[in-house]
Formats: structure tokens, sequence, C-alpha cells
């Protein structure tokens, strides 16, 4: 048996939301090549939305300071 | 509460808000009953503090004493008016029954002194009752800000940027560095689109770059807006070849991206400017 760790990912298919993140995935023929592309991705910095989100509200703090000189 | 960016301008009024932007025309004059029949569809009957004024392109022609305050300090009456004008507009406009407003309003750069601030404040900070077309709205401004008429923050970057920002009465000169107010290369030039006698652009565009070619780069990086932006950008991007328009975006509820015309970027600068300083109030 070759080394490998095994992650399984459970949909619950009571929630409408998880159901449909389950059809969306079936669209791709391996399940486990198109998770791990979702990984890459993320850590290549296209996935982040929340911390661009974040990023924007910390770039906005610091302008507070800029900001007083012109008001 | 709501937040607003209010350019309260000689020629128009611009508003931004979370809902989007409104605009209007802010000549003023007095009322008389004849004139009501020649109402556009901007044109509104005006009444705060027991006065009664026309507001819109009627008030530009019609009335003995017809017309707006050009150019120099916006501390006096007519910016009250516009102002509380700006905020019953957005209310109607985008049906909202909010009652307190939290404001940020501009003044040209060479009268931004603290005397001429504090004198905008004191008329601005307080409630007010004002009637358009009969609908009464009374609403308290909790807070205002009286930024520099700039439209930096806008679309704010690093680096250098210079502003030409021609409204009807003056015209703003504004340079940033690396998001930093630069006053040694900012001013005010005592005429605007419509304040002088002559309508030639070319010669008003060749007047602004003698005055900015004292301190500015041919190459600089330049952005032009406000009111007067179609009128002078050619002649400014032939001397200045990195001239752009400024088109300011906006970030409505929902998360919903907006690109608005240059005439709003300084109203969008304002309300940016307000998002920033109000929000931990």
């Amino acid at each position: 048996m070759s080394n490998r760790y095994i992650r399984p990912v459970s949909f619950n298919l009571d929630d409408p939301y998880e159901v449909k993140l389950n059809i969306h995935a079936n669209k791709y023929e391996s399940f486990s090549v198109y998770v791990k592309r979702l990984i890459q991705r993320d850590m290549e910095g296209g996935l982040v939305q929340q911390d661009f989100t974040q990023h924007e509200v910390s770039l906005a703090e610091d302008d507070q300071g800029y900001i007083e000189g012109l008001i | 509460m709501l937040i607003l960016g209010i350019d309260a301008g000689n020629e128009n009024g611009k508003t931004i808000g979370k809902y989007g932007e409104d605009i209007f025309k802010t000549a003023l004059s007095e009322f008389n009953e004849s004139s009501e029949e020649k109402f556009g569809n901007d044109d509104m009957v005006i009444e705060y503090k027991g006065e009664k004024y026309f507001g819109g392109t009627v008030a530009k022609f019609d009335g003995e004493f017809a017309g707006s305050i050009m150019g120099g300090t916006k501390a006096h009456n007519d910016t009250v008016i516009r102002s509380v004008t700006a905020i019953h507009r957005y209310l109607i406009k985008y049906n909202l029954y909010e009652n307190e407003f939290k404001v940020v309003v501009g003044q040209p750069i060479d009268f931004h002194t603290e005397v001429e601030k504090q004198k905008i404040i004191s008329m601005l900070e307080k409630q007010h009752t004002v009637t358009i077309h009969g609908i009464k709205r009374t609403f308290l401004i909790s807070k205002v800000l009286v930024s520099k008429e700039t439209p930096f923050w806008a679309e704010p970057e690093l680096g250098l940027v210079r502003h030409i920002d021609p409204g009807s009465g003056t015209t703003n000169l504004s340079t940033f560095l690396d998001k930093k107010f630069i006053s040694k290369d900012s001013r005010t030039l005592p005429y605007g689109m419509d304040s002088t006698k002559s309508k030639d652009r070319k010669a008003m565009a060749r007047s602004i770059i003698a005055e900015t070619s004292k301190k500015w780069g041919k190459d600089d990086k330049i952005k032009i807006a406000g009111g007067g932006y179609i009128e002078l950008y050619n002649h400014i991007k032939e001397f200045y070849p990195n001239t752009t328009m400024l088109k300011p975006k906006i970030r409505l509820i929902k998360e919903v991206l907006k690109e608005l015309d240059p005439i709003y970027a300084n109203a969008v600068s304002f309300y940016n400017i307000g998002i920033r300083m109000f929000k931990n109030e």
C-alpha cells in the first residue's frame, strides 16, 4: 500500500447549500484532483475573498492619518 | 445614521451615499408665484427657516437676484440651503426615513482655514427642517467634516498624483505623494467654467497650464475631474500627456460597484473620507 493520507469530505444532503456544493463538485471527473486544485489556487492567493476584505479594512485604518491633513 | 459626501458646488450639488448618487442645479432665487409655470424637472420650491426659494434651472434665469454666489469660501447661507436640499433630495430619491446624518463637505483649498471651517461646521451641525414641494423633513446633522476640495480619495493611490478640478466658480489644483497632501503644490485658481467672461476653454487650459507648469513636471501623472473636465481634457492632455479622467467608483449596498461620471469625483472622495473617519463613531 502506498503512503497516502486520505481526508474524506461529507456533504449534508438536508442542507440545500451543501447540496448545491456537492452538485457543483460532481461536474469534475476527479473530486480529489478538483479539491487539490482549489487548495493550490488558495495558496497562490486567488481564493482569499475574506482576507481581501480584511486587507481593505486595515488599509482604511492607515488612511485616517493621511486624511487628518485634509480636513 | 447615514454617511453622505456632499459637494455643494456653484453649478451642481452632488451627493454620494451607500444607496447611490444624486445631482441637482444649485442656483437659488427668491420665490415668486409667476415663475412656477415654467418649472422643469429639476426645479424646486424650497422652504427653509421661514423663507421660500426657487431652486434649480428656473432660479438661474428668473427672479431679481437670481444665480449663485460664485467662487471663494463656502461659509455662506447658500451652502446650508444647498446641503439640506441635498439631504432632502437623497431621502426622497432613495425612499429613506433616516433622521441622522454624518456628512463630509468641501471647501476650496485656499479658503480651507480653521476659521472658515468652523463657520461651515457651526452652520451645518444642528437639526434642520426643510420642505421641498410641500414634503417636510426634519433631520439632524450630527457630525460635519470639511475637506479640502480634491478628488484624491475617490481613487487613492501611492506615488505622485496631481489633480485638476475645474468647478464653475474656482479651479482646485491638488498634489499627493504616497497619499499625503502636498500643500506647496496645491492651490485654488480664482476662476472656473462659468466665472470668466470669455468661454474660451483653450485660453482657460493655457492659464491652468501656465500656473501648474511652474512646479509640475510635463510627465507627471495628472487626473482631471469636476464639472468642467470634458471641455478641458484634450487641451490639458496636449501639454501633460499622462492626463486621465478620474471616473470614480462607489461601493453600494450588496457590494455592487458602480462607476460614475467624473463630475462626482469630489463627492465620492468626501464620501470615502466619511466611511474611513466615521466608522468607529
